[in-house]
């Protein structure tokens, strides 16, 4: 044995049966074999249900085995790359790591001496695409990526038949070694938002990449805020939407999702159905969401600062209104708000770990009975629970999950502040919000562009006939989409 | 300076030094629709839809009706001032209790409180107590 396993995870030493052995020796669904071919000793190796093995059987060891032309190890290593395996696809390995990557990756690797081949078995089982799960959409198509990268990529190859679909392929994690790809279009996307993302991946020392949250953070620089600086999506066409846009994508193996960059508010505000729908139809859906924005943001920051601190700027009736309902609940306002925020927030997550059966049930009973009994007991007021209830609502319209976390947790900040100082500390929670987000960027992108620019088609969706610009602010090499 | 301590600092002076504005108990407030008042051989005497207050100047008369409500009398919800002499009205004006939109009406005596809300509703005054506060000037 001579090998040794450096800092990144990768290993140095020379190709031969005892180190492979050593590395993978202890493992139970490591396979090895050894072959007699005339005179020679040959090591096949495999992975157990990352290979199939009736395919190493039927198209490596076969052909080897009937391979009796004789000659040195060098003759028969030759013979087995151009001529007697009729594997599709057969690599040489260089070095130890590759071995391992390929062993790693779905190949069987036969060992030739001191030379090593892989030839690709990879196994039939696994996940088959399914129709969006978060983003559904009424039309459009209903493939959505699965924890496959291969898959993922070989589906957007059948959105976007383009030579000019490129993807830059490597590995991240020093345990995990997992595979992830940049995909791009070449001679649209900026070089240097590919190189940026070449150069960001490559720095990357972690020990494994499987979670969401590994990507997002290390990808996007681990910025300290709530905003998601990256935009995941399950859907391909989107995906693929996103490409030819001029903006870049990454796959990761074992994550169902790809991820879009550069990001900014516009493209978070954006539902997969717009492209589905009319343009009318869609614009004014963007608006809605607007709307649902600011107030799922503002709504009980709003509330309490009035109820609590300037009543007088209520009209009469409906300050008549509140304080009738108001008459014989127990708490403040403050403790009011902030409690059902608290609740509500209690019941989303508790309804998220749950089965979709109990799920369900405990959104009736929470929402509907809780709820009603408690404004019964005249323990919370009606406009209280309306309020919070409409601020909730209005986040379940913004179509990116990450950035309604984000307004969830930036709602109860601004309750918060409204409740110490009314109107005074909401005027200064949204400055501060929106002093944050306008320092923020994804990629060079300000966060705020759409705003910045004044750009109508980053609010509304325009007539795709007249779309026949992509978006400057990304600096794609041809700008123009259509004539 | 990081942004959260800006926003820390600035809350925690605003507190220290007191906001333009106090926290009401919504619960306990009692608005205020249309006020009447009058003078008397004694001073002021203001009626209201939550209540009665008497005293030697306006600000003694609200301070009556504040002492004798069962609430938190508020005053910036009133949209109506009845008075039987203008001088009350200079007098509301000067006490900036009421907001300056609160229509001013003249009248000869004062009227029963039901339905007087809905009545004035129907015949605006051309009258604000803004106006007051302009000839204040």
């Amino acid at each position: 044995m001579d090998f040794v396993r450096q800092a990144d995870g990768s290993y140095v030493g020379t190709i031969c049966d005892e180190n492979l052995s050593a590395i993978f020796g202890a493992s139970g669904d490591f396979n090895r074999r050894v072959l007699r071919v005339g005179v020679h000793t040959l090591y096949i190796y495999a992975i157990d249900g990352l290979t199939s093995g009736g395919d190493i059987s039927e198209f490596v060891v076969k052909p080897l085995m009937q391979d009796t032309l004789g000659g040195s190890m060098d003759e028969i290593y030759d013979r087995a790359l151009h001529r007697t395996v009729y594997n599709s696809v057969a690599k040489p390995c260089k070095d130890l790591d590759t071995v391992i990557s390929m062993l790693l990756n779905g190949f069987s690797v036969v060992l030739f001496g001191k030379k090593a081949i892989a030839f690709e078995d990879k196994t039939g089982e696994k996940r088959s695409p399914s129709a969006p799960e978060v983003e559904n959409t009424v039309k459009g198509p209903k493939d959505a990526f699965t924890e496959t990268s291969r898959t993922n990529t070989s589906l957007l190859r059948r959105h976007l038949r383009s030579p000019a679909l490129h993807f830059y392929e490597t590995t991240v994690g020093r345990r995990s070694r997992t595979n992830v790809s940049v995909a791009y279009l070449d001679g649209l996307t900026d070089p240097n938002l590919v190189e940026r993302m070449k150069l960001r991946l490559s720095e990357i020392d972690i020990d494994g990449m499987i979670t969401p949250s590994s990507v997002e953070e290390y990808v996007t620089g681990s910025r300290p805020t709530a905003f998601p600086l990256i935009q995941y999506t399950e859907r391909t066409d989107r995906f693929a939407q996103g490409l030819l846009d001029g903006r870049i994508g990454l796959l990761v193996d074992g994550l169902p999702l790809g991820y879009l960059l550069p990001v900014d508010l516009g493209y978070l505000m954006t539902s997969a159905e717009d492209r589905g729908t009319n343009f009318l139809s869609a614009s004014v859906l963007r608006v809605l969401r607007y709307l649902a924005l600011l107030l799922s943001l503002t709504l009980p920051a709003l509330f309490v600062a009035m109820v609590a601190f300037h009543p007088a700027m209520l009209p009469t009736a409906l300050l008549e209104s509140v304080i009738e309902a108001k008459k014989s609940v127990p708490f403040p306002t403050i403790f009011e708000i902030l409690g059902l925020l608290v609740a509500f927030e209690l019941l989303q997550e508790a309804s998220v770990s749950l089965p979709k059966s109990i799920g369900q049930s405990l959104s009736i009973i929470g929402g509907l009975v809780v709820g009603s009994a408690a404004v019964e007991a005249k323990i919370i007021s009606p406009a209280a629970l309306i309020v919070v209830a409409v601020a909730g609502i209005c986040g379940f319209a913004i179509p990116g999950r990450g950035f309604a976390d984000a307004i969830r947790l930036w709602r109860i900040v601004l309750a918060v502040l409204a409740s110490f100082a009314g109107l005074y500390g909401l005027t200064m929670g949204i400055l501060c919000l929106l002093v944050h987000l306008a320092g923020l960027n994804s990629f060079g992108e300000p966060y705020l562009a759409p705003f910045a620019r004044v750009s109508v088609r980053s609010i509304l969706r325009t007539r795709l006939k007249y779309d026949k610009f992509r978006d400057p602010a990304l600096h794609p090499q041809d700008l123009q989409n259509q004539e | 300076m990081k942004w959260w301590l800006a926003l820390l600092m600035a809350i925690v002076l605003t507190l220290i030094f007191g906001l333009p504005f106090r926290e009401y108990e919504t619960q306990q407030l009692l608005p205020i629709k249309t006020l009447q008042a009058e003078y008397t051989q004694n001073g002021i005497h203001i009626v209201s839809n939550v209540g009665e207050g008497k005293g030697e100047s306006w600000q003694a008369a609200v301070e009556d009706l504040r002492k004798n409500a069962s609430g938190d009398v508020f005053f910036d919800t009133a949209e109506q001032l009845a008075v039987t002499d203008r001088r009350i009205a200079f007098e509301a004006a000067n006490s900036h209790e009421l907001r300056p939109s609160a229509q001013v009406y003249l009248m000869s005596e004062l009227a029963p409180m039901e339905g007087l809300y809905e009545f004035l509703k129907a015949h605006p005054s051309e009258e604000q107590i803004s106006d007051y506060h302009m000839e204040e000037r």
